[in-house]
């Protein structure tokens, strides 16, 4: 965007008093390459192309979006949010000063790095394979998605006016099978994604996830139900951090923090969580799938401890929270485009690797399950119950795992589950995710080792224990 | 956009036939915590897809940029997307005359005239009552988001259609706190107009969500009689809803395959497909642009048919024609149900409904809907609350449950339908649904 432009909307946008304005320019393509119901089901290009104007004064938020990036559209816009204050002014715009960008996260290969034929062909292998696991299974999804979003914010507050410049650079790999017995049907997902480019393909093993897929939805179609009650409960490493994420990660984020509506406000040095557990949201993490140079505010993402031996030391913060908390912004301010007001949103977030040998955490359980991996979940954060689904589900007995059994759901409040959690492996590893809130979808990484709950309730089908 | 001159760049690259459609859109958010303007978002935004056929074969693109500098790139786009695409019937692309449409009437101008000071009133009404209205009330949220969108639909061989729609969807979300007892409540409505609208009634409705159910317990685990929220019948139908694709049919996914015809459901089902009315799920026209039309999909607990689109209807032969249900998702259009109504008992008030359970559970939340419901199967396994219903009447509060069951098998055994008709985001308007036994998990 012309530099002179955005000074004079946001000089115009100030007039009225406002003491932060912003104006986040995005534009993102996203390509889908998707092999479907046997054929090539999608070869599809999106462009998402628009501009949000957003000020603040004190603790009072307006925001504006147009995908009309015209002078008079977007100082039209900036007229229509300054009238929602009535003050004198308080800042101005003439220029920018330019943020350095440190590219931590630049892909190496571009999307023509391959032809649409290569990309359909590599698909083919992994979709071949999972078919020929089983008769059984009647449908295989298998996709790449690449997304290359380049994002310029141009910021004015007490500390001047800036400009920051990001690329986020995504690629995903999708194979979800479905398999059936003509009276039920399962389903099994592999689903990794990295802040990367087309490399990605050549370092995720795609045929044998696909597989596996294939061969996790055919095995639970002859599993038992899982057996329901109150439970010690395994979690595995990745997509097990989903647990995390939703039992405590959504609860320490800034949205809920700062209108008291979670039940971790006000307990910053407080010990909330079993002393095993160290939680980090890490915006840092190099190619990490949640990761950026930049938030969606234009601040640095960072690596934030936010829990630590047990205690709670940090939350997720943005500025606009932040005011309410009194708390400098933590580089979590996020949107899934100009569409949403950004909002405090959680990265890649994981609990630390702990000492214990994953196989010393089975040896160690009498009795309870092992949740390998989960379909996702939901909290409500005021409240902190949580809902999860594993997606795929063992009993564990006398120390060692046996029989595959039907996905359960599991729930709790995130504050019993904390506390609860007494063996952490030393297995951390993350997964990508999407993650659906008050900004819209954003691409968040979840991550875990494998790790015990002492106790969690579990809703199978199976029998009362 | 310059639509004509999109049009001839497709057709000088040689696309033929090719269709446009673009939507534009106004929105109008106020968010109020407590009584006070937290944020306010006013947007303008439109959209353009663009699809066409290369030697038969069909690509897509699609823009938020609908500049005339976008049109070259659109073109391009499509032209080599079509290399991959999918063979498709260039007479899928219809003429203009192809159909008579009914008239659908989504817009109503009295709402569009209302002033956004009007809609910041009354956002910070509510939420001024909710707090005032019980003083176990920490916080209230509220959400006015007034919406209004237009589409236009055209195409090489002379269609041009548009339709135009708002509403606006009002959500208060509440805090009450009693003690060391936490619990959260929320209610929201979709209206058309806001003739009539009781602010009180509604703030009402968030808080008593809230502090009625503070303190819930959980119950024995086992088989209970159950009556579902309009909320939470919805969510299960949305498996249903989705059954009726031929699509799904043909590949084997639909929960409703080899059903047509048959009594699947409780002979106190009945469920329509209602695209032609003035809801904001309504349209005269489909993404394929043929006529829509109201139409039973549940008669008496028997599945009358499916939902076509123009492929679909060719495909399934005997001279079947698309039922108005092609729905554009990614490259492809794809039958699917936009809109459907339960009919509802007209005899039977909620309280009757609790009056017939006698003894049970009155489950008003569900959640991880997303992924602990199986929209082939239909089995679910979700997370739950509400209420006992104990003697007819509703009771103590219930939390930290699960239900867990299958929708088709639920819906087949069902005891009771209310008449408490609710229009909910799911594209679904139904009443509160009274299930003979539901496994429930607690302690």
């Amino acid at each position: 965007m012309d530099k002179k432009l955005a000074a004079k909307v946001l000089d115009k946008a100030l007039s009225t008093g406002a003491d932060f304005a912003e104006l986040y320019v995005q534009n993102k393509v996203t390509h889908v390459v998707e092999l479907n119901y046997k054929r090539v089901d999608n070869v599809m290009t999106r462009q998402i192309y628009g501009a949000g104007l957003r000020l603040m004064r004190g603790v009072a938020q307006v925001y504006g979006y147009t995908s009309d990036l015209s002078d008079k559209s977007l100082v039209s816009l900036a007229e229509k949010l300054c009238a929602s204050f009535d003050g004198e002014r308080a800042l101005s715009v003439k220029s920018f000063r330019d943020v350095k960008n440190p590219h931590a996260h630049d892909p190496e290969k571009s999307g023509d790095a391959l032809t649409t034929r290569q990309k359909i062909d590599y698909l083919k292998a992994g979709e071949d394979a999972a078919y020929a696991v089983s008769p059984q299974v009647v449908n295989v999804d298998c996709a790449v998605t690449e997304s290359d979003e380049r994002v310029e914010i141009f910021t004015a507050d007490a500390r001047g006016a800036r400009r920051i410049e990001d690329r986020r650079v995504r690629t995903r790999l999708v194979a979800a099978a479905v398999a059936t017995d003509g009276k039920s049907f399962e389903s099994a997902f592999f689903g990794p994604g990295l802040s990367e480019g087309l490399e990605i393909m050549d370092e995720i093993d795609y045929v044998a996830g696909a597989k596996r897929a294939a061969e996790t939805a055919v095995a639970l179609l002859t599993a038992p139900e899982c057996p329901s009650g109150k439970l010690p409960v395994i979690i595995g490493n990745k997509f097990g951090g989903v647990l995390f994420h939703e039992a405590c990660g959504h609860p320490l984020e800034g949205t809920a923090i700062s209108h008291n509506t979670s039940p971790f406000a006000g307990k910053l040095g407080q010990k909330i969580a079993s002393e095993l557990v160290t939680a980090i949201d890490d915006g840092t993490v190099s190619h990490g799938w949640g990761s950026a140079n930049f938030d969606d505010e234009g601040e640095p993402c960072t690596r934030n401890v936010l829990i630590e031996n047990g205690v709670l030391k940090s939350y997720m913060v943005d500025t606009f929270d932040g005011r309410r908390m009194d708390m400098k912004p933590t580089g979590a301010c996020r949107r899934e485009s100009y569409k949403y007001l950004p909002t405090t949103r959680m990265t890649n977030t994981f609990i630390a690797a702990g000492e214990s040998a994953p196989e010393d955490i089975i040896k160690n359980t009498e009795f309870g399950l092992y949740c390998v991996s989960f379909n996702g979940g939901s909290v409500d954060p005021t409240t902190d119950k949580f809902n999860f689904t594993s997606s795929e589900t063992y009993i564990v007995r006398d120390g060692k795992i046996c029989e595959l059994v039907k996905a359960p759901t599991l729930t709790g409040f995130g504050y019993e589950i904390l506390p609860k959690i007494d063996m952490v492996g030393n297995d951390c590893e993350l997964s990508a995710g999407n993650c659906g809130a008050a900004s819209g979808m954003v691409a968040a990484a979840v991550g875990q080792p494998t790790l015990r709950v002492s106790e969690m309730t579990v809703g199978g089908k199976g029998e009362i224990i | 956009m310059n639509t004509e001159l999109l049009f001839q760049k497709a057709k000088a690259a040689g696309i033929a036939p090719f269709e446009v459609r673009i939507s534009t859109g106004s929105k109008l958010q106020i968010t109020t915590f407590n009584d006070q303007v937290e944020n306010l978002t006013v947007a303008d935004d439109a959209s353009v897809r663009v699809r066409g056929l290369v030697g038969g074969k069909c690509g897509t693109f699609s823009s938020d940029n609908t500049s005339d500098d976008v049109i070259d790139v659109a073109v391009a786009a499509v032209a080599e997307a079509a290399e991959y695409g999918q063979p498709v019937n260039p007479d899928y692309f219809i003429r203009k005359g192809d159909y008579e449409y009914e008239k659908v009437d989504t817009f109503n101008a009295a709402l569009d005239a209302v002033s956004a000071t009007r809609f910041t009133a009354l956002a910070k009404e509510i939420g001024k009552k909710a707090t005032e209205l019980d003083k176990r009330i920490e916080s209230a949220s509220v959400q006015v988001e007034y919406v209004s969108s237009s589409r236009e639909l055209k195409n090489s061989n002379g269609l041009d259609l548009c339709g135009a729609e708002n509403y606006v969807m009002i959500y208060c979300g509440t805090k009450a706190v009693d003690g060391e007892k936490v619990e959260s409540g929320s209610y929201y409505e979709i209206l058309t107009a806001l003739d009539g609208f009781d602010a009180n009634a509604f703030a009402e409705k968030a808080v008593a969500d809230a502090v009625d159910r503070l303190g819930g317990e959980t119950v024995a685990s086992g088989k209970y009689k159950v009556v579902y929220s309009s909320d939470v019948a919805a969510a299960l139908l949305t498996a249903v809803k989705n059954g009726f694709s031929a699509f799904d049919v043909e590949q084997n996914v639909s929960l409703l395959k080899d059903k047509v015809g048959t009594k699947v459901f409780s002979e106190l089902l009945t469920v329509e497909e209602t695209s032609i009315g003035s809801e904001p799920f309504c349209g005269a026209f489909d993404d394929e642009g043929v006529a829509t039309s109201n139409k039973l999909l549940i008669d008496k607990g028997v599945v009358t048919d499916y939902v076509y689109d123009l492929a679909t209807a060719e495909r399934a032969g005997e001279g079947r024609k698309s039922t108005g249900n092609g729905r554009l998702m990614g490259t492809n259009i794809r039958p699917a149900v936009t809109f459907m109504t339960v009919k509802p008992n007209a005899d039977c008030s909620f309280e009757r409904l609790a009056q017939t359970v006698g003894d049970g559970i009155y489950i008003t939340d569900v959640s991880g809907v997303g992924t602990g419901l199986n929209g082939q199967s239909g089995d679910y396994s979700l997370q739950a609350s509400g209420y006992r219903i104990e003697r007819g009447k509703i009771t103590s509060p219930v939390s930290l449950i699960t239900v867990a069951g299958n929708v088709i098998k639920d819906f087949a055994n069902i005891g009771a339908i209310g008449n408490d008709m609710k229009l909910t985001y799911y594209g679904i308007k139904c009443p509160s649904v009274m299930i003979n036994e539901i496994a429930v998990s607690g302690k």
